[in-house]
């Protein structure tokens, strides 16, 4: 255990709760783009989180020998990848879009707007949580000085 | 000895694993003298109180080096993620706390000292 283990586990989770508003306010941007970079309609993306260092094969090894510090220290969050939602896009008629096929009905992306900003309030309590967590480490360890006084 | 309680207490409690201080451009350079006759004054216990006060000077000197780095990435905007500048800062910070808490410590029992009836 090292003296700033509380502080970079949540600083790592104030890093992902960022990347989460990051990608919901591009979902947001792009509700209603029809032209995304393949030509097709956007596709809404989603943040995929996994523990920092799991998967790895020196953390396998030293789990499985049960030793290490593995077992003894605060973690923290990092970003397995950005994945494509695979919902279906949604279908509107209207004739005069550009992009509207031959029965008049135009693919609009997969965006939910209330589902985005759902996840953008969650976002934003996450990164309060965080936060929250930084200062009370801070403080037990201003405390713990306070002791020498 | 009475020092061995609390470098023992500290030595336990607490992780010094950073590296010995590397050269760097930014902040003074600290010398570590003293440690030997520390060392000598200790005795048996092999390491103990200097190596690992030094240690944590050097640890202190990183964490300075890289608050200051990161601070003024922000600042000439190179920064990308304003949350790892703050924690940096933070941290920096807090050990700065750490060691002067213990220098207020040393030379208020150096003064114990000078105050011995002769």
């Amino acid at each position: 255990m090292g003296m700033f283990d509380a502080i970079n586990a949540s600083g790592s989770g104030l890093t992902a709760e960022r990347l989460r508003m990051d990608v919901t306010a591009e979902n947001l941007a792009n509700a209603q783009t029809t032209r995304g970079a393949d030509g097709n309609p956007y596709r809404r993306k989603e943040v995929v989180l996994q523990e920092t260092g799991r998967g790895s094969f020196g953390s396998m090894l030293t789990s499985a020998m049960g030793t290490g510090r593995g077992a003894q220290s605060a973690g923290g969050v990092q970003v397995a990848g950005i994945t494509e939602d695979d919902a279906p896009n949604k279908l509107v008629y209207d004739p005069g879009h550009p992009d509207a096929n031959a029965e008049g009905y135009v693919e609009m992306p997969n965006v939910n707007s209330v589902t985005e900003m759902v996840d953008l309030i969650s976002a934003s309590r996450g990164y309060e949580a965080n936060v929250t967590a930084i200062q009370t480490a801070k403080n037990m360890f201003s405390k713990t000085l306070d002791i020498l006084r | 000895m009475p020092i061995d309680g609390i470098t023992s207490a500290i030595g336990g409690g607490l992780d010094w694993s950073v590296a010995a201080p590397g050269s760097s451009p930014i902040g003074p350079a600290i010398e570590n003298d003293g440690t030997s006759k520390i060392d000598g004054a200790d005795g048996a216990s092999g390491g103990g109180f200097g190596s690992m006060l030094s240690q944590q000077l050097g640890n202190l000197k990183d964490l300075q080096t890289d608050a200051a780095a990161q601070s003024q990435a922000l600042a000439t905007g190179q920064a990308t993620d304003a949350s790892a500048v703050v924690m940096a800062v933070e941290k920096a910070q807090l050990s700065m706390q750490l060691a002067a808490t213990l220098r207020d410590k040393s030379v208020e029992s150096f003064q114990e000292v000078f105050r011995t009836q002769v």
